[in-house]
């Protein structure tokens, strides 16, 4: 007979590392997304300190472990924002520069887009995440990712100037 | 999803797969991070607490130094009200109108030094403005800035800056600081410090600022004891 498969994070620290260590580096992307400015590093330990302390609360039936710590990531990255505001952030400043780099055009046209519209670009196109990652992240249903996701699109393709084929 | 819509989502993942690709490795994770007595950042005793205040007060106090020895005369303004933003009074402006702004141009005889990855090739509308020790882009007929976002403090816009051996890993928030004087009316500014942002032209550090008023500004870039100015025209569009 087939155990069931464990659904509670593991409770030794060797155990604990082996299994964040596949999702270090989309917790280092997020973070490096949300709060730019920010030693992405240091944050990601925080975050993984915190997600230590609350391992009891971990529950397998309710998310992946992928999702789960990428909301505690994405949580430790919107306090830092918090506490180290700098007078000066790219995604609080929504000037339209001339350039000749489509990143930087992408850069600041996405800056435009009202906050939960650039999370969810942030987190699905720059990150990487699934739209369930996403949904975690942001805290919503998939459902509100894909029209968020989309109604962004929308808000980004006459500054993006992408034309009809 | 249509045809523009479909180029859009190509465009934006191929732009977030370049961005991804330019992330630095995450610092390895060991079980020690994970010791029921480790103290965190946010679990600091009152005197690391106390410390950390000191070393904090001390860095601020030493950057107004630098920066009342290398640019006489900011300061007062800086310290003049408001978060950032101010006015001023006084005479001796220059004419209005862009006709009147000496826009700086970008200097055909300055190339940026070399850097691991980096291109400057800003194609033919664009070049480069400074010194290694601090240098920017300018567009071949100056800097005219419009269609800025308004917000309460003025028209936000994004300033780039490089030199030469900036490393966004080991400084993420560049030191740096950006002084405005407005030359055709009233109106000063000062923003910082930065953050960094990658291009394909390499780690730049960006400092936003709000321009309080439009018209002909003289912006200055102070990094430790280097600064660099420049003018630019801001206009409503």
């Amino acid at each position: 007979m087939l155990e069931p498969p464990s659904v509670k994070a593991p409770s030794s620290a060797d155990g604990f590392a082996e299994w964040v260590r596949p999702h270090l580096a989309g917790m280092h992307r997020l973070i490096a997304r949300l709060a730019p400015g920010v030693d992405a590093d240091d944050l990601v330990q925080e975050a993984l300190v915190r997600a230590w302390r609350k391992r009891g609360q971990y529950d397998a039936h309710r998310g992946t472990a992928a999702a789960w710590l990428l909301a505690i990531a994405a949580d430790q990255a919107r306090q830092a924002r918090r506490r180290h505001r700098p007078s000066t952030h790219i995604a609080d400043v929504s000037a339209r520069v001339r350039s000749t780099d489509d990143v930087i055009d992408v850069e600041f046209a996405v800056a435009t887009l009202p906050p939960r519209q650039r999370l969810a670009i942030d987190c699905y196109y720059f990150v990487g995440l699934s739209v369930i990652e996403t949904a975690a992240v942001m805290g919503c249903s998939e459902g509100t990712v894909k029209s968020t996701l989309s109604d962004a699109r929308h808000r980004l393709r006459p500054l993006l100037e992408v034309r009809d084929a | 999803m249509r045809d523009s819509e479909d180029a859009l989502d190509r465009q934006l993942a191929e732009v977030g797969a370049r961005w991804r690709a330019a992330q630095p490795e995450p610092r390895a994770v060991t079980p020690g991070l994970f010791s029921e007595n480790r103290a965190s950042r946010f679990e600091l005793g009152w005197g690391t607490r106390a410390w950390a205040f000191v070393a904090g007060a001390a860095s601020a106090v030493a950057f107004l130094v630098v920066i009342a020895v290398s640019a006489p005369g900011v300061l007062p303004r800086i310290d003049a009200g408001g978060p950032g933003a101010t006015a001023a009074t006084g005479g001796g402006y220059i004419p209005t109108g862009v006709a009147n702004c000496p826009l700086t141009r970008p200097d055909p005889s300055f190339t940026p030094p070399p850097a691991p990855g980096a291109d400057f090739d800003l194609g033919p509308d664009r070049g480069w403005y400074g010194s290694p020790r601090l240098w920017t882009w300018l567009a071949n007929d100056g800097e005219r800035w419009t269609g800025l976002t308004r917000s309460e403090l003025g028209f936000s816009a994004k300033t780039f800056w490089w030199r030469q051996g900036y490393s966004p890993r080991a400084e993420p928030i560049p030191q740096i600081f950006v002084t405005g004087d407005r030359l055709d009316g009233p109106g000063r500014l000062g923003f910082g410090p930065g953050t960094n942002a990658s291009f394909s032209q390499g780690a730049s550090m960006l400092v936003g600022i709000e321009i309080p008023e439009t018209g002909c500004w003289k912006l200055t870039a102070h990094y430790g004891m280097d600064s660099l100015s420049i003018v630019v025209w801001v206009q409503q569009g």
